[in-house]
């Protein structure tokens, strides 16, 4: 296993440093706009412009701008400077992770709990009404963009927009240890409307993985044995269905942790997600190659610490 | 010119006539009382917010609180170049001259009066107020050497100023340099004069430019270590500034948030112009626009320093009116590449302009309330429009319908050489009318009127959508893209003169090879000399009479299809009282107040 | 003495879609302390339903059970769910056919017994772990204390029906039935796992139910066996009595069916044609008469009783030919004939006109 996990740790940073070669390529070739150029404004002055390249390292061949960077990542883990706010990009991200960790932990307690709860009742009791209410609400909560769950959600519960004044509104976020009533007031919304599409995802997820579970043989021993049927249907029925949600649920954390733009725009909160996507308005390089290799490095660590959690959920899987 | 927000510049799609407009889709010029209070045609501007100062309605004291969508670009003096970093910059630094919310010509702010200009225009001479104090901890008073310091820094390359060649052509001037050094064609003969010599008669018009924010003074000497960085250490850490005006920057987080609180060393009797009536300025960026649009209307305290998406500007025009201000703000039109074929021929280019719907532009963008349809390139609230002839343009016959006719188009056709109305001439390296335009709302659209007139001349047409930063920096903005139309070109002035309207986009002294805002690469000798001409002048009447000499050429020479004079729309909460600037088209800090 | 397990007309259907499958249709049998009953059939003829009835865990709202399942005297049938709940797995216990299945994969197998033991008696968790180990030592599972750690994945086949019969055995019930325990083993562990109920229930003095579509597992085993087809028992009787004077044709069928080490080589294997009734559409008159190579016109309309068989006490069969006529066909089966050629035996008009069955040698008569 040891010897897994390390062979797996070496192929992270290759796949890594393909990534911010992609990345950097696509940017490169791509008529986007350019940085020096947006960065000057709308002067009629050449020189400046390219004084501005020269600044900002563009007016060297790619390559050896790519070089630089990968020089400068791996050896001094310096992700350049932002073109826009002319901050170093590894602080600016490091400044926003906290509210993206914030936003996605809340969201997973919930979307856990309601889906895996939803989605077993759902699959003990199918056809009921409860679990066609269930199937239904989750394909509408499944469909609808985050988008406009979050909007939709504002304006109808927030304190300042909302036809009832119940949670906090959009930009009213802050950090835990500045504030953590206001800070947990601030993520409610913004959890549930997070959380709604992936409890919906999981709940039809485990209802149909726990439908199959529940066919098995070994539910009929566990039965036989004169189990209760709480237990048969948690200890043995969830407890066999739950290894896809647990792999599931690894990648969206890692996948979250890249930045919910969506959500975090409607609410104005400041995680890498927002980041990511100004900086993407803005041709801002350094920041679009910093927030997509962060991005990267979260799902491809999710997917290796799911692939171990797999390992031991399911003793029958063995890594060599 | 004045970077807009980018709001403003992916406009108000309102569906057209939606909104219970009078005489909705017509055009009836209405006379104008004064060039700045223009009223759009058609519109019901009553009920609308007042934006004007009312220092009998005004409250000293209290926080003002300010939400954008967009962060701050650049907020050094010396380099700020954009629609929202002057709000900022104007309530913290203190440029020699500005306009006000209430007059369009300059008032000395540092300055302790008008400019003086040389007879030849070469020499302009300022004198700035005594005892004018810097921010602590500096707390000196300012000198003129401070404001050529100014200067000295909006020429060195690192600082990234955007505007000090075109605007300041001083002699020994040049922004090749990295440092602040000296100019030569600045000098300094006391402590409250500076004498500015220039290269050639342009002081009039430099006279005007002496509103942008590069001016502000900074305390000589001090930047060097900061103006190493490119762009400099005050526009990255902007807290670092020394401050001339009511407010100070005390927190900055980049694209989200800013703070300002009172500068303890400003005089409001010195300065003479601005009340700064807020204790303190809050300001968070980042917002969604359609929520923030909604927190400001449901509010009673906030300003929306960006323009409301359409459905909240729809729904502040119909249920809170007098939260909702509408204000001209600059023109837009597609240009036509004067130097490539087809459109090399002026009469073809004229042939385009009588064939082309004009008022599917304005449709495009939104109807009634974004604007009228344009007849010229000086728009309504540039001085010296109503010289330009106003509403009603100058009357070529290319120009009478705003819905295109045929068959004036097909006069030009004709004396372009083809008889038959159709065009069967060869194409530049594209083959066919290359059209590029932004592939957000109303550019496609956009793009399909300019087609769908030149398919009826027989043109072959390519239309390629890029993002609107990529058309900028790697189309229409590059000269040798070579691109035929480019029909989503929009300008603001960067002060309040037609000089400001018309240098940059149309004379050819303003092409450059990149970042070129000359779209139609226009060269016309006869154009270039009035530009030159006008900008020496400093009669205000003659002035405005050889501008609009000069837009009147621009028009015959076909340069660029005039699509819509455009307005801009902006919200405030309900007992905010939000003045607004009208060259920059958004609230004065210093103007505005939380009640 | 009275019986441990008394089964008395048991009838079970189903409620489907598709209609009402009648699965168990009036079945009594009975199994005294000690004793091996064996229930004999093809899959569908409603062995295992009536077995998983008696556990209650065919329990549902799309169910109807009828009759009586005496257990020790009390009704299991009539017992509220919690009480059955509680005899389950502890004074009746089963298993299953397939044990890799039947065992829960992500649980140790030492876990899973454990689990078995404390569901029914509170016994702290390091003495049932020390129990769990005695059982798999019981069963004859080689070092059982290891063995106690491991998942069922790292058994062996035969290794898991051991273990499953050790959990079965962990609260020391009262009836233990087997429902097709060997079927999914080789061979020869085949009999290794029959050896061991065998062994046991000598040990441990409890009554089995082996439940088998092979007569062959309960030739040895079986104290009483039960064959059934359709839902119904069409024969019972000893073991002895079975295989030695077995009365029903599918019976016959089934031992037929058998291979045998002393078959001739060349000779096939007489297979049932045809296949098991559908349980909602079943045949008219007698179940059987579809696949029946003896059938008369009036079997399509009468439907047998269990009757008893002459001169054989506790011998019962339900099938509408006269006794003379089955011993004949089936000493003809034995002696290698065909059933093909036997149906003509049969026959009213070869049993009527002569007044005796025509001789073997004539063959059909005209």
């Amino acid at each position: 296993m040891v010897r897994y996990i390390i062979r797996r740790l070496l192929w992270v940073i290759v796949l890594l440093i393909v990534v911010s070669f992609v990345t950097f390529t696509i940017f490169y070739l791509l008529p986007s706009a350019d940085p020096a150029v947006l960065r000057a404004g709308r002067a009629p002055n050449p020189a400046l412009i390219a004084h501005i390249r020269h600044v900002l390292g563009l007016d060297r061949p790619f390559y050896v701008q790519y070089w630089r960077y990968i020089k400068a990542v791996i050896l001094h883990f310096d992700f350049g400077y932002s073109y826009q706010f002319s901050q170093p990009v590894k602080s600016l991200i490091l400044s926003r992770l906290p509210a993206t960790i914030s936003l996605t932990v809340g969201a997973v307690v919930i979307w856990v709990s309601v889906g895996v709860t939803a989605g077993a009742v759902s699959a003990i009791r199918r056809r009921s009404f409860l679990d066609r209410f269930t199937m239904i609400g989750s394909l509408v909560a499944i469909s609808a963009p985050s988008y406009w769950l979050g909007l939709i959600s504002l304006l109808l519960f927030s304190k300042d927009i909302g036809k009832f004044h119940i949670f906090d509104g959009a930009n009213t976020y802050v950090g835990l240890t500045a504030n953590p009533g206001r800070w947990f007031g601030s993520l409610i919304l913004p959890w549930l409307v997070l959380a709604a599409s992936l409890a919906a995802f999981y709940a039809r997820l485990l209802r149909s993985n726990l439908i199959e579970a529940m066919s098995e043989d070994y539910i009929r021993t566990a039965r036989a044995k004169g189990l209760r049927e709480r237990r048969v249907i948690w200890r043995h029925g969830v407890r066999a269905a739950i290894t896809p949600v647990v792999t599931a649920l690894g990648i969206d954390i890692g996948f979250l942790l890249g930045g919910a733009v969506l959500v975090e725009t409607v609410f104005n909160i400041p995680g890498v997600g927002r980041l990511a996507y100004d900086g993407i308005q803005n041709s801002d390089l350094p920041i679009i190659q910093g927030t997509v290799l962060f991005g990267a490095f979260f799902i491809v660590i999710a997917n290796l610490v799911v692939d171990i959690a797999y390992a031991f959920l399911d003793p029958r899987v063995r890594y060599t | 010119m004045v970077r807009l927000s980018r709001t403003a510049l992916a406009p108000l799609a309102l569906a057209a006539c939606t909104i219970a407009v009078a005489a909705c889709g017509s055009s009836n010029n209405k006379t104008t009382s004064g060039s700045r209070s223009s009223t759009p045609a058609g519109l019901s501007l009553s009920g609308l917010a007042s934006t004007k100062p009312n220092p009998s309605a005004q409250h000293m004291g209290g926080t003002l609180n300010v939400i954008s969508a967009e962060g701050w670009e650049h907020l050094d003096p010396q380099a700020s170049y954009f629609q929202i970093d002057y709000l900022v910059v104007y309530a913290t630094q203190t440029p020699l001259y500005t306009f006000t919310p209430t007059s369009d010509t300059p008032q000395p702010l540092l300055a302790s009066g008008p400019p003086q200009v040389s007879p030849d225009g070469k020499t302009v001479t300022v004198h700035i107020k005594s005892g004018w104090k810097f921010s602590p901890p500096v707390n000196r008073v300012v000198t003129s050497k401070d404001v050529a310091w100014a200067f000295e820094r909006m020429f060195n390359a690192n600082v990234q100023n955007g505007y000090a060649s075109g605007y300041f052509p001083i002699v020994g001037a040049s922004q090749s340099g990295t440092t602040d050094k000296p100019i030569s064609g600045i000098s300094t003969p006391d402590a409250t004069t500076i004498v500015f010599h220039l290269t050639k008669p342009f002081g009039e018009t430099m006279a005007k430019a002496l509103t942008l924010p590069g001016t502000a003074a900074m305390p000589a000497g001090s930047t060097v270590a900061a103006d190493k960085s490119s762009p400099s250490k005050l526009d990255s850490n902007p807290t670092t500034q020394t401050f001339t005006g009511p407010y100070m920057i005390k927190s900055y987080s980049p694209g989200r948030q800013l703070v300002l609180v009172r500068n303890p060393n400003w005089s409001r009797s010195l300065d003479g112009i601005r009340p700064a009536y807020a204790d303190k300025i809050v300001w968070n960026a980042g917002a969604d626009p359609a929520v923030a649009a909604r927190q400001t209307l449901d509010s009673t305290n906030l300003l929306m320093a960006d323009g409301p998406p359409s459905p909240e500007l729809k729904l502040a025009y119909q249920t809170k009116k007098s939260q909702l201000s509408i204000a001209p703000l600059g023109a837009y039109y597609a240009a036509l590449n004067t130097t490539v074929p087809p459109f090399n021929n002026v009469n073809l280019r004229r042939a385009v302009l009588a064939i082309e719907n004009r008022e599917a532009y304005l449709l495009a963008r939104g109807g009634q309330l974004v604007g009228e349809v344009a007849t010229h390139f000086i728009y309504p609230e540039v001085p010296g429009f109503q010289q330009a002839g106003g509403f009603k343009g100058f009357g070529e016959d290319f120009l009478a319908s705003p819905t295109g006719n045929k068959t004036v188009a097909c006069k030009y056709m004709k004396l372009a050489g083809y008889p038959n109305c159709k065009y069967t001439g060869g194409y530049g390296q594209y083959g066919s009318v290359l059209i590029v335009g932004a592939n957000t709302d109303p550019g496609p659209q956009e793009m399909q009127v300019v087609q769908s007139g030149l398919q009826q001349l027989g043109f072959k047409t390519t239309i390629k959508a890029v993002p609107q930063q990529t058309m900028y920096s790697k189309f229409c903005g590059y000269v040798k893209a070579h691109v035929n139309v480019c029909p989503t070109a929009g300008w603001i002035e960067d002060f309040p003169d037609p000089y400001a309207a018309l240098f940059v986009p149309f004379s050819g002294e303003a092409i450059v090879p990149i970042n070129n805002s000359n779209w139609a690469v226009l060269n016309d000798p006869v154009v270039n000399h009035l530009i030159d001409q006008g900008a020496g002048i400093s009669d205000l009447t003659q002035r405005y009479q050889v501008f609009a000499q000069a837009d009147k050429r621009i028009v015959d020479d076909a340069a660029a299809i005039p699509e819509v004079w455009a307005n801009n729309a902006l919200v405030e909460g309900s007992k905010v009282h939000g003045v607004l600037d009208p060259w920059n088209d958004d609230w004065n800090l210093s103007f505005s107040s939380p009640s | 003495m009275s019986p441990l397990l008394d089964v008395r007309d048991l009838r079970v259907s189903f409620h489907t879609e598709d209609g009402v499958v009648h699965a168990v249709d009036g079945v009594s049998y009975s199994v005294d302390t000690g004793r091996t009953l064996g229930i004999v059939g093809e899959s569908g003829s409603g062995k295992t339903v009536s077995s998983l009835t008696t556990l209650g865990l065919t329990r549902s709202r799309s169910t109807t059970i009828s009759g009586e399942i005496l257990f020790e005297g009390e009704d299991l049938n009539t017992m509220s769910a919690d009480r059955l709940r509680r005899i389950r797995g502890n004074e009746i216990t089963m298993i299953f056919q397939d044990p890799l299945s039947s065992l829960h994969p992500f649980y140790k197998v030492g876990w899973q017994l454990v689990e078995a033991m404390r569901t029914h008696r509170s016994i702290p968790k390091a003495a049932a772990r020390e129990r769990a180990a005695e059982l798999l030592d019981l069963v004859g599972i080689p070092d059982p204390r290891r063995r106690v750690d491991q998942f069922p994945h790292e058994f062996s086949g035969g290794m898991r029906q051991r273990a499953m019969i050790a959990m079965a055995l962990a609260n020391e019930p009262k009836l233990l039935i087997a429902d097709e325990p060997t079927t999914a083993l080789d061979v020869t562990v085949q009999a290794q796992i029959l050896a061991l109920l065998d062994d046991l229930q000598r040990r441990l003095g409890m009554a089995i139910i082996i439940i088998t579509h092979d007569l062959g597992v309960v030739a040895e085993t079986a104290d009483e066996i039960a064959v059934m087809y359709a839902g119904r028992i069409v024969e019972r009787g000893t073991a002895e009595q079975i295989f030695n004077s077995p009365q029903h044709p599918y019976t016959w069928g089934l031992l037929q069916s058998i291979p045998r080490l002393n078959t001739p080589r060349g000779q096939e294997l007489v297979p049932i044609s045809g296949r098991p009734p559908s349980l909602i559409n079943r045949p008219s008159g007698c179940f059987f008469h579809p696949r029946c190579p003896y059938v008369r016109e009036a079997h399509k309309r009468i439907d047998p009783r269990l009757e008893a068989v002459e001169g054989d006490p506790g011998h019962e069969v339900a099938c509408l030919l006269e006794q003379e006529v089955r011993s004949r066909i089936w000493r003809g089966l034995q002696q290698g004939r065909t059933p093909a050629e036997l149906a003509a035996l049969a026959q009213p008009e070869a049993v009527s006109q002569t007044g005796q069955a025509p001789s073997l040698a004539e063959g059909p008569s005209a």
